[in-house]
């Protein structure tokens, strides 16, 4: 009944009745609520103990009236539809140079948030509201124009073919950010999300083109059309991972052998080169190297001696049986992660290494467990070989042995 | 002196560019704006390929790009991993190694160039439990003292063609939601089910059938949930209502669905919010009642005497 009047009261002001302007204050009833509505000439707000009534007898004026991005719309209710948004970007691989998104939290378009090349099965989208209110929900229209299906953004952020009114989402609901309500433009505001303002499309297909447009809706029949479309195509997930042998942080190609150096009872041995790890993956769950060896031991065929790889001090050597292992030197990333040091081989003594064995131990990874998820750019570890033999250990110049690093995707 | 002058160049070329990079540090503490540069090495794409009933027998292309500057020559073996408490892969030894079909000769990738290698998934692969197969790509050295080599992997997720996909959904308030507008809403999801997935999920705040809040969970929660593991996640919810037309029961309700599975779960709890203020005014309502109450009888004792 209320509605009934409602409605009534609104189309018998639209006919009648005269007014001033009223333009980006709230109009409140206790049974509605309509805010920043553009009423102009010719209307107003009337009310009375049993109802309350906008009214406009024309729109007169729209400085958007000549732009051929724009509808022209004239007269009740056009100042209470919700404009057509404008899509500022929808973007996998861009970086700082190339992005028109504005709120990446790393500041390095979509490769700063997933990684190089970009990401494979997310997408981030920000747009423009037009000047809509903060309550103006939108909906976000996704085709996949390699395969010809047309998806909807659902609430949970994935896609599915077909939508409801809870999939149409507030602008906050949808970046995470919003500078116009003050309950989402500040990192402590409840409905902040950095998750979303680093990628809010989820659940994309690798190395397929998208389009995307959003409509929007700003109470009951006020929806508008879809906006114009914005085009991005998903990467592909990959690793990389290089090994280079050198003294100092360098190049090198394959194939690739360490110089041990004379190896004494006296002191701990250690090579000249470092062993130089590089890693860099897009993969959300980041990615881990293992190191593993013949046999745990430097081997000499001419005379069949070992020294064998322990966890160990090798300036005290406890077992006095000498030794030979790896040591963690340094790990660093241009971007994303950080890159892990494992525990075996994150020693703390300048002598002290950690063991070679047949069994694949882990030697560094991606941290998963924070913002960045597990995506790497430009990870780089170096490790130095070290040894040391006994009294007893035969001479010989062909103590060898044969390590394998391997990478590999978490999943 | 021809070797010094060198070096002399190189350490002054060095600390110019170290000088000028601090300084941009300091001018630009706030936000990195460092290009993304891309890791020079040997990629391989993709580095996990899900594999379902449908999907065996048919064919897998993996690129392997070689960004170096001279040519590398890969040997593939198959694999097995697994995935620990950590959820990080973890190869393992395995005898019976053949699921995998493809070619086990060398091949050389030139500097710049990109091979496809194709593996096909067996038809006879049955259900894994929690053990994958993987193709691995070795890169060999040479002969002598530390002969290093390098291996990459990609991993087939083979689905378990057992059993149902399954979700249990568990919710928690934090202890001070009966009277504070601050609610913690925190919680965990379980693979109960004997399928991987995907969780995605929404979860509402509700005073009746009106929705007072809404938030998207799945980038909290995304990721493989693999059976028995479970993943955590936590919101703040501050309810903005009036103090004095707050108070009733509201329902949290939180909606996980395992993709691409349909099996959607739906879990609810609810709980009475009785605002402080609510309270506070309750109280100082009885205490003017009693005080007038109080102040009545003793006027009356007084007109009586």
């Amino acid at each position: 009944m209320n509605r009934f009047i409602s409605t009534f009261a609104v189309i018998f002001a639209f006919i009648v009745l005269p007014g001033t302007i009223y333009a980006q204050s709230n109009l409140d009833s206790t049974n509605y609520r309509i805010l920043d509505p553009n009423v102009d000439a010719g209307g107003g707000q009337e009310s009375s103990t049993s109802f309350s009534l906008i009214g406009s007898v024309n729109e007169l004026s729209d400085s958007r009236l000549t732009s051929g991005s724009y509808e022209l719309k004239a007269g009740f209710p056009n100042g209470i539809l919700a404009n057509v948004p404008v899509i500022n970007c929808f973007e996998t691989d861009t970086t700082s140079g190339t992005t028109n998104c504005n709120y990446f939290p790393n500041a390095n378009g979509a490769q700063g948030e997933c990684g190089n090349p970009g990401c494979y099965n997310r997408a981030k989208l920000e747009i423009d509201d037009q000047n809509n209110p903060i309550d103006t929900i939108y909906l976000v229209q996704i085709t996949d124009t390699t395969n010809s299906v047309t998806y909807y953004l659902q609430s949970d952020h994935t896609l599915g073919t077909s939508y409801d009114i809870n999939d149409f989402l507030t602008q906050c609901f949808l970046e995470g950010i919003d500078v116009d309500d003050t309950a989402c433009d500040d990192s402590g505001d409840a409905n902040w999300d950095e998750d979303l303002q680093r990628y809010n499309i989820l659940g994309l297909l690798s190395e397929t083109d998208y389009e995307v447009s959003v409509a929007a809706l700003s109470g009951d029949f006020t929806g508008t059309r879809f906006s114009q479309v914005a085009t991005t195509t998903t990467q592909v997930p990959s690793i990389t991972f290089d090994l280079d042998i050198a003294s100092a942080d360098s190049e090198s190609s394959a194939p690739y052998s360490v110089d041990i150096g004379e190896i004494t009872t006296v002191s701990v041995a250690t090579a000249t080169d470092l062993i130089w790890i590089d890693l860099g993956t897009n993969s959300n769950n980041g990615s881990s190297v293992f190191v593993r060896d013949i046999a745990g031991q430097l081997l000499s065929p001419s005379t069949s001696e070992t020294i064998p790889s322990e966890s160990e001090d090798l300036a005290s050597d406890p077992n006095a049986n000498g030794g030979y292992g790896l040591k963690i030197q340094s790990v660093s990333e241009n971007s994303l992660g950080p890159l892990q040091e494992g525990p075996v081989y994150s020693t703390t003594g300048s002598d002290e290494v950690g063991a070679l064995s047949s069994i694949n131990t882990l030697l560094v990874f991606t941290d998963t467990t924070g913002t960045n998820l597990g995506p790497i750019s430009g990870g780089r570890a170096s490790l130095a070989v070290k040894a040391r033999s006994i009294v007893t250990d035969a001479a010989a110049s062909d103590y060898s042995d044969e390590i394998t690093f391997i990478a590999i995707g978490n999943f | 002196m021809k070797k010094i002058t060198t070096l002399l160049l190189v350490l002054l070329t060095l600390s110019i560019f170290t000088t000028n990079i601090y300084a941009q540090e300091e001018t630009d503490a706030t936000e990195s704006t460092e290009e993304i540069i891309a890791t020079s090495g040997i990629t391989v794409s993709p580095p996990t390929i899900e594999i379902s009933q449908g999907d065996l027998g048919k064919k897998y292309t993996i690129e392997i790009t070689n960004n170096t500057e001279s040519a590398v020559t890969f040997t593939a073996s198959e694999e097995y991993v697994q995935r620990n408490d950590q959820k990080q892969t973890e190869i393992i030894e395995r005898e019976d190694s053949n699921m995998l079909d493809f070619i086990e000769e060398p091949f050389s990738v030139a500097p710049g160039e990109t091979y496809p290698f194709t593996v096909r998934v067996k038809l006879s692969v049955a259900s894994t439990d929690g053990i994958y197969p993987a193709i691995a790509f070795t890169e060999s050295g040479d002969e002598s003292d530390l002969n290093i080599s390098s291996q990459i992997m990609t991993v087939f997720l083979v689905q378990n063609f057992d059993g149902e996909a399954s979700v249990d959904t568990n919710i928690e308030l934090g202890s001070s939601m009966v009277t504070s507008s601050k609610v913690t809403i925190s919680g965990d999801i379980l693979n109960d089910g004997s399928k991987y997935y995907r969780p995605t999920g929404t979860i509402k705040v509700l005073k009746g059938e009106t929705v007072l809040y809404e938030k998207q969970l799945t980038t909290q929660i995304e990721g493989l949930l693999f059976p028995n593991e479970s993943v955590d996640y936590e919101i703040e919810w501050e309810n903005d209502e009036n103090p004095f037309t707050a108070f009733g029961t509201y329902t949290v309700e939180v909606s996980i669905s395992p993709t691409p599975f349909s099996a959607t779960q739906i879990a609810r709890i609810q709980y009475i919010y009785i605002p402080i203020e609510l309270i506070g005014a309750v109280i100082g309502g009885i205490v003017v009642l009693v005080g007038i109450g109080f102040g009545i009888t003793k006027l009356k004792k007084k007109k009586q005497k």
